[in-house]
């Protein structure tokens, strides 16, 4: 039984074969044939699964309900950086220079400011 | 604009992923503000001086700036943390 970390080297040594013959042209290696995204899938296949008789020292904890709150932060927090991007390229884009710096200046200072009072109310 | 996008770019993804891995290590959200508000400080840093075509002078103080104000946020944190 190999350790995870043998297994990944092992995959990154037949990438690199794989990627090296294909820069000296042989044959039977090419980027545009199918065994690139064979190597990835088949190399994470193989390194995640198997060892099943590996020891354990701690009682696993059971899972618990799913946070499906999370998913929900992240498609959030998501849609606030494409609204920040957004109104960047629309309303900031085509003022000054000298305006844009001290814009981005005080989003600086604010942020800092925010996290700071995040920070108190440990949020 | 010129190569300030291929510094932003990857410095945001950069930012993205160590926001992430600080939230569920933390469990609280300041610390991602917190590199929220670094990045916007290298990308402030940037834009000023591609925006203005700064000078070797220009870039070194700049960079002597950023040094002196991570320096002080240092100093002022480990006073914080050890109180």
């Amino acid at each position: 039984m190999l350790a995870k970390g043998m297994k990944a080297l092992i995959v990154v040594g037949i990438f690199l074969i794989y990627m090296v013959s294909s820069l000296f042209g042989l044959r039977y290696f090419s980027y545009s044939s199918f065994l690139l995204p064979l190597i990835l899938i088949g190399g994470l296949i193989f390194i995640f699964t198997g060892n099943s008789q590996e020891k354990v020292y701690k009682r696993k904890k059971p899972a618990g309900p799913v946070k499906l709150q999370y998913f929900f932060y992240v498609i959030g927090v998501i849609f606030i950086l494409a609204a920040i991007a957004y109104f960047a390229q629309e309303f900031i884009v085509d003022l000054p220079n000298i305006v844009k710096l001290i814009l981005l200046v005080c989003a600086t200072v604010i942020t800092f400011v925010v996290a700071e009072f995040m920070r108190g109310a440990e949020i | 604009m010129v190569w300030l996008v291929w510094i932003a770019w990857p410095s945001f993804f950069i930012a993205l992923i160590i926001g992430i891995i600080l939230f569920i290590k933390s469990k609280h959200f300041y610390p991602v503000i917190y590199v929220a508000s670094v990045w916007l400080y290298i990308f402030t840093a940037g834009f000023l001086i591609d925006a203005y075509t700064l000078g070797r002078f220009g870039i070194l103080t700049v960079m002597i700036i950023s040094a002196i104000v991570f320096m002080a946020l240092g100093y002022y944190f480990s006073k914080i943390i050890s109180k």
